[in-house]
Order: structure tokens, then sequence, then C-alpha cells
């Protein structure tokens, strides 16, 4: 019997992948690396959507990750607007110097 | 052959996609994700999603992230300015709880989730793929075109001068 490629070796594959982008989005404190590892956790569950579409013979798999596609376009486009107007009125991206809402004790 | 394929992609994609959240500038970073989904595309046409993956190289690769290596050349960020990566006991929690958590998800895909056996074939060609878009998902096209709309205005809103 020879090794076989199932849908379950992409699956565990886009677990990890999520896996790497939640890991980035905790650790990384820049702004900009934490929109892209929110990327990297939506293209997981991009490839999740293909690896069942495959399984199952379904096309609809394909649709969805179009409209991920989309959304992951216009969550770019609003996010990195908000960082170049929060870079222009702070000087930074560090999000952990964006306090002003803190609790002051 | 499909499994060297895969074996190849998938360990170019999980080395870029660490490459990505480890990087000491958001360019590299920025670079490694170009890198990461590049591969993923390379897994996509491996599941026959030739379809996904042409627009996954000119969407994502070629607009998203352009857009992003934009923003980084326009906020010209002074090599300094940003503080070095450093650890506290949350972050390192925070870290050690997502690779358990996606070591948990992988475990239970291979176990329970996913039914074994080779999947039926499919033709997802341009032609199946948009009918199916424009006829059973007609109402979330539209509310995606609505979204999409907004991306625009609110972008223009936010750059505007009087904000500041």
């Amino acid at each position: 019997m020879s090794f076989q490629l199932l849908p379950a070796h992409f699956v565990m594959l886009g677990a990890l992948l999520f896996g790497i982008g939640t890991a980035g989005a905790i650790v990384r404190r820049n702004a900009l690396t934490l929109l892209m590892s929110i990327e990297l956790m939506l293209n997981a569950a991009n490839l999740v959507f293909i690896a069942y579409a495959k399984q199952y013979g379904d096309p609809a798999g394909h649709v969805i990750a179009f409209f991920v596609m989309a959304i992951a376009a216009a969550e770019a486009a609003v996010g990195l607007a908000i960082i170049i107007g929060v870079f222009r009125t702070r000087q930074t991206i560090e999000v952990d110097e964006l306090d002003a809402l803190r609790d002051e004790t | 052959m499909d499994i060297a394929v895969f074996v190849i992609a998938a360990a170019g994609l999980l080395v870029a996609a660490g490459a990505t959240i480890l990087a000491r500038t958001p360019l590299k970073g920025a670079l490694a994700l170009i890198v990461a989904l590049v591969f993923l595309s390379v897994l996509f046409v491996l599941l026959d999603a030739s379809f996904v993956a042409a627009m996954q190289v000119l969407v994502y690769a070629g607009a998203i992230l352009v857009l992003f290596v934009f923003v980084i050349m326009l906020l010209n960020l002074q090599p300094g300015t940003s503080r070095p990566i450093y650890f506290s006991v949350s972050k390192i929690l925070g870290g050690l709880a997502a690779l358990y958590f996606a070591v948990r998800i992988a475990e239970g895909a291979f176990r329970y989730g996913v039914p074994s056996g080779v999947g039926k074939p499919i033709i997802a060609t341009v032609k199946v793929v948009g009918e199916l878009m424009l006829s059973q998902y007609l109402f979330a096209f539209e509310a995606i075109g609505v979204l999409l709309l907004v991306a625009i205005v609110g972008p223009v809103v936010l750059g505007l001068k009087r904000l500041q």
C-alpha cells in the first residue's frame, strides 16, 4: 500500500498555518505584521475550504474561497488606512504604545 | 509525484509563514508572505482548484501584498524607531496556546474530521464556479460588492486631512 495524499493532510497543514498566524498575531506588536498574520489565518481557512471542496466534489468551497479573498482585500484596505491614520497622529505603529484608552492605574 | 509536490510546497509554505511572523522589519515580512502565498497557490493547483490558484497569485500576491508594500514604503519607518522583539509571560503563554490549538486541530482533523479515501474529481472551471457564484450565492456576491464599496469609501474618509 502506497502513501496517499488525503484531504486530511491539507487540513493539518491548514491548522498549522492558522497556528503560525495566531502566534504571530499574539506575539508581534507591529501593526503591519499583525495584519499580515491575519492574512495568514485567512489563507489557512481558504486552504481548508479548497481541501473539503475536493473531498466532497463540491465547487461551492471555491466560491467561498473567493469571498474570503474579497473580505481579506477589504480588511487590508481599511486596516492599512487606519495604520496610516494612526501613524500620522502618533508617529508609531507599535500597538503597545497606543494606550490612550488605558486605565491609568 | 503529487506527494513530492505537496511536501515541497507544504515545507516552503510553513517556512515562509514562519519567516513572515519572525521578520525583523515589516518589509521582509511582506516579501516572505508573498512567497508563502505562491506556495499556497501551488497547493491549490494540487487540489484541482486552478482558478482559485490563479486568483491567489493575481489578487493576493499581486494586489493585496502590493498594497502592503506600498504602505510600508509610504510610512518610511526609520530603523530604531520600532522596538525590538521582547518577550513577556503573556506573550509566551499566548504563543504556546496558539501552537497547542493548531496541533489539536491538526490531530482532530486527522482522526475524526475528514473522511478518508480519495475524493470525487471535480471540474471547477471558471464557468462552473462563476455560475454557482451568480446563482446559489448571489446574495453573498452582492453583499461582498457592498462591502468592497465600503472598503473603498472608508479609506478615503480615513485619509482626509481634516481628521488630524
